[in-house]
């Protein structure tokens, strides 16, 4: 896979635009599962390609946050991590990072939550046994876990991107990805692909939007199709993959909001979009 | 009582050997399954079946390598060994492979046994048996997707291990089994603390791989925890010394097969541990390869899950690829085209690990494969045939 096969000129891109993306990584060491750190190294990489060059800040229990740190971020990203890890950062992040860290996000700076992370942004988390973790409190969702004798959600997920999704003119532009042959679904990518494995099941309030609405099993619960969640410029999502791996349009979406920049020039993404394509016939 | 025994035994027998005839699989799960579900008290022929004793292996990697080290020092030593395969290392494998290792009259053969056991059919296998010995190889996250986190293994190690102490505590003269673990793993001193048997610890130090035909740091480990399970059961340091150099690695693990006027040798890369383990071997490694074949599948026994291969580390990624033909195959191959393009690896060939005329086509005569799971048992039935497995 070439990226740059046939998109010579867009390594040109970024020498005159004279802006650079600062990732703020949050707790890199704790919250990495199933290869989120993946998601870096792809914001990363199709960032250089286009010679945006990229500067990434670990944010750990022992950085001091400060509004200066925050305002010299253009996107934030945070994954998963096994139970114990999230116990380890659920104080620092409560206590010391959390109210930075949400208005940020209301001020519309970009962020990309997976599964525990994006558990911690909603009202609460109540546990197997019962007990409540109080979350950020930045949208109005919980998640609750219905107990170790119940399975947990896992598998391969496809799912459509929401009306709030398909109607942001980034999204809409950084979509329209596919290939000739793909012509009876139309010029766009508007479905999203991943793997999930979560026990705890996520209800959005109904002003809260979904970032899509799965096709396949699973998603936030089991009842009602939503997955994720996307408000201004964050989503919060259960897909690993990581996500971003078969999702090259999310990836330049994220990108383009943290940069503003309207356009960004095309990548050659066909393996990656033969690889989303095949995605859907790996589905429950 | 002894009839219901006998029963088992030839049932037991005879159904594994048809399954093999008819080719419906390794014929060691059914077998092993249907006896424990209906006369689970067989179980407790073995718990003393075994003269010199039981010792089992657990833990996320190295366990096949492990065991098989452990069963080649105890045959270098004059003794006969019950040992299973790695396809056979849930509880219905290991009821399997031990009653199939006895006479007409159901009496147990050998004098030791050495079972490798998944990490999450540990606990079930502890309830059944009395081991003289058992090593801990360590834990990393490995198809998470099947196992759930790390967090509930070591939880349910521990209550296995609790469970133990008090069946032991029950039944006067019986030692506590010698515990072997690695010191590398901070995991495993958790649940060790309230353990009150002898434990041994291994390191990495590589004095005894150095013996060996094997590489790589992964195989200090392997090695050290071996050496020390014998040595608890009284094998001596200079048998350990003198046995290492003939010990033929597992296959897929080192293996090498040859085809084509090639050498290919196989690297079981399952998960980001062992992934990443035989890259830094690779990398440090004399042997010059033309070609790098990755497989990636996405079966039951893989994890449906590939996220994982985010989590092998680009830099030495990029290092073992440099200067070599690279391949990929397997269900999930553009996956693993896409993983090495971020990695900045852009020219890959696709071909098919299940075809003989595309593996011919792979370019020079020595080829190093990491294939998953069931990539590697695909790739050796292409070339090998089924029933050399």
């Amino acid at each position: 896979m070439n990226l740059l096969e046939g998109c010579k000129k867009s390594a040109e891109f970024g020498k005159n635009l004279g802006k650079k993306l600062r990732i703020g990584w949050f707790y890199p060491d704790f919250l990495n599962l199933y290869g989120d750190s993946g998601n870096i190294e792809i914001l990363v990489s199709r960032s250089s390609l286009r010679g945006i060059p990229v500067e990434i800040e670990k944010i750990d229990l022992d950085t001091f946050i400060d509004p200066a740190l925050m305002e010299s971020l253009n996107l934030v990203f945070m994954g998963g991590g096994p139970d114990l890890n999230q116990q380890h950062i659920y104080k620092d992040l409560l206590e010391k990072k959390g109210s930075s860290l949400t208005e940020y996000l209301d001020y519309g700076g970009v962020g990309l939550f997976i599964c525990g992370s994006y558990q911690l942004l909603g009202s609460y988390y109540k546990g197997a046994a019962g007990e409540i973790m109080e979350g950020l409190k930045f949208l109005d969702f919980f998640t609750e876990h219905p107990g170790v004798d119940e399975p947990r959600m896992v598998g391969n997920v496809v799912s459509e991107a929401s009306p709030v999704l398909l109607e942001d003119p980034v999204f809409k532009r950084v979509s329209e990805i596919l290939p000739e042959e793909e012509k009876e679904t139309g010029k766009s990518l508007h479905t999203l692909v991943g793997f999930e494995n979560h026990g705890g099941r996520t209800y959005l309030d109904e002003e809260v939007s979904p970032l899509g609405y799965t096709v396949s099993e699973g998603g936030n619960n089991q009842s009602d199709k939503t997955e994720g969640v996307v408000h201004k410029n964050m989503v919060g999502t259960y897909l690993h993959g990581p996500i971003l791996a078969r999702n090259p349009h999310l990836a330049d979406y994220l990108i383009s909001k943290a940069l503003k920049i309207p356009e960004l020039p095309r990548l050659n993404d066909e393996v990656i979009i033969s690889a989303h394509l095949e995605s859907k016939k790996l589905i429950r | 009582m002894w009839i219901m025994y006998l029963i088992s035994v030839w049932f037991t027998k005879v159904l594994h050997r048809l399954i093999k005839l008819f080719n419906l699989g390794n014929g060691y799960t059914w077998p092993g399954h249907i006896v424990n579900k209906f006369f689970p008290k067989i179980w407790s022929n073995f718990r003393r079946g075994f003269s010199q004793g039981v010792i089992l292996v657990t833990g996320t990697n190295g366990k096949t390598t492990t065991s098989a080290l452990i069963a080649h020092f105890l045959r270098e030593e004059g003794f006969s060994v019950t040992a299973n395969r790695s396809g056979a290392n849930l509880l219905s494998g290991v009821l399997t492979t031990l009653l199939l290792r006895t006479n007409i009259f159901g009496r147990v053969i050998d004098d030791f046994a050495v079972l490798e056991v998944d990490e999450l059919n540990f606990d079930l296998v502890l309830k059944h048996l009395k081991p003289r010995t058992i090593v801990f190889t360590g834990l990393s996250r490995d198809q998470l997707d099947r196992y759930g986190e790390i967090d509930s293994i070591l939880e349910r190690w521990s209550v296995a291990l609790s469970d133990y102490i008090g069946s032991c505590k029950g039944s006067l003269g019986e030692d506590l089994s010698t515990l072997v673990i690695n010191t590398d793993s901070p995991h495993l001193e958790k649940i060790m603390s309230s353990y009150e048997g002898p434990v041994l610890r291994f390191d990495g130090s590589d004095d005894y791989l150095k013996l060996s035909p094997l590489s790589g740091t992964f195989n200090s480990y392997n090695v050290n925890a071996a050496a020390l399970a014998v040595k608890s059961v009284g094998v001596s340091e200079r048998s350990i010394e003198t046995s290492l150099p003939n010990f033929k690695p597992v296959f897929g693990r080192g293996e090498k097969v040859y085809f084509d006027g090639k050498e290919l040798d196989l690297f079981l890369a399952k998960n980001p541990a062992s992934f990443n383990n035989n890259v830094e071997m690779l990398n440090q490694s004399n042997t010059l390869y033309d070609s790098l074949l990755i497989i990636l599948n996405d079966g039951i026994p893989d994890g449906r899950d590939v996220s994982w291969i985010y989590d092998i580390d680009s830099y030495k990624l990029r290092q073992v690829c440099m200067g070599k033909n690279i391949y990929v195959a397997g269900t999930r191959h553009l996956d693993m085209e896409i993983r090495l393009g971020y990695a900045g690896i852009i020219e890959v060939i696709n071909t098919d690990h299940t075809s003989m005329e595309e593996l011919e086509r792979v370019a020079g005569s020595k080829v190093a494969v990491l294939p998953n799971y069931s990539a590697m048992l695909e790739f050796r039935e292409c070339l090998l045939g089924r029933n050399i497995l």
